[in-house]
């Protein structure tokens, strides 16, 4: 009579090794491969916030530049000799606006410092870095309309 | 965002300050031009940045009293 591999006890034994030790290695492969696709969606999204976090700086970098650019039309007006009472403002400037303008940089450029500091902080979540954004343009559109609406500068 | 077109558009009593203006612009727009798509200002760029903003404010605000 034949009798079954497996009900020879050394056999059984040894298969019953294996079979644990495959288990064993497919249930450790599956944690691993959990872990690698993890691991690679984690260093994914950080490389894309940091890439988005970067373009965010870019653009507050760029409403900064800009500020600079509208600041300096405000300096140009500010040198020129205060206007006589009476005297149209061609040539001269308002005392009463050069005070309003001033007063705009302190707020417009304080504004500004903090959104850059914001934008450039290791880390920052985008919703912040977003909001350091707004706080730039926000900054550069006040100084910008006040010469607007001062004629300094033309719409 | 840019504010080109507003520069561009000066009263002509404020002339001399249009080329400081457009100089101003074209730099910001350069430095980021020389960025590229996902580079972002080095720390000697915002330090120029900033360079040129403190010298504007110290003209702007300087007979203040």
């Amino acid at each position: 009579m034949e009798t079954r591999p497996l009900n020879h006890p050394e056999v059984a034994a040894k298969y019953y090794a294996q079979r644990q030790k495959a288990v064993a290695f497919l249930q450790y492969g599956f944690f691993a491969f959990l872990a690698v696709v993890c691991l690679f969606a984690f260093v994914g999204c950080a490389s894309i916030q940091a890439s988005k976090n970067s373009q965010i700086e870019t653009k507050v970098f760029a409403a900064s530049a800009d500020y600079n650019a509208i600041l300096s039309v405000a300096v140009a007006y500010e040198s020129q000799p205060r206007c006589a009472v009476g005297q149209r403002p061609l040539g001269c400037s308002d005392v009463k606006v050069v005070a309003i303008i001033r007063k705009s940089d302190l707020t417009a450029s304080a504004a500004l410092k903090a959104a850059e500091d914001t934008a450039r902080t290791p880390g920052v979540s985008e919703s912040t870095a977003q909001l350091a954004l707004t706080a730039a343009v926000n900054a550069v559109s006040a100084l910008r309309e006040i010469l607007l609406v001062h004629g300094i500068l033309k719409p | 965002m840019t504010f080109a077109l507003e520069i561009m558009n000066l009263l002509p009593l404020i002339m001399q300050g249009v080329a400081g203006a457009r100089e101003l612009f074209e730099w910001g727009q350069g430095q980021v031009a020389s960025l590229g798509e996902d580079g972002k200002p080095t720390d000697e760029m915002w330090a120029e940045l900033r360079a040129r903003r403190a010298a504007l404010q110290s003209a702007l605000h300087s007979d203040t009293e």
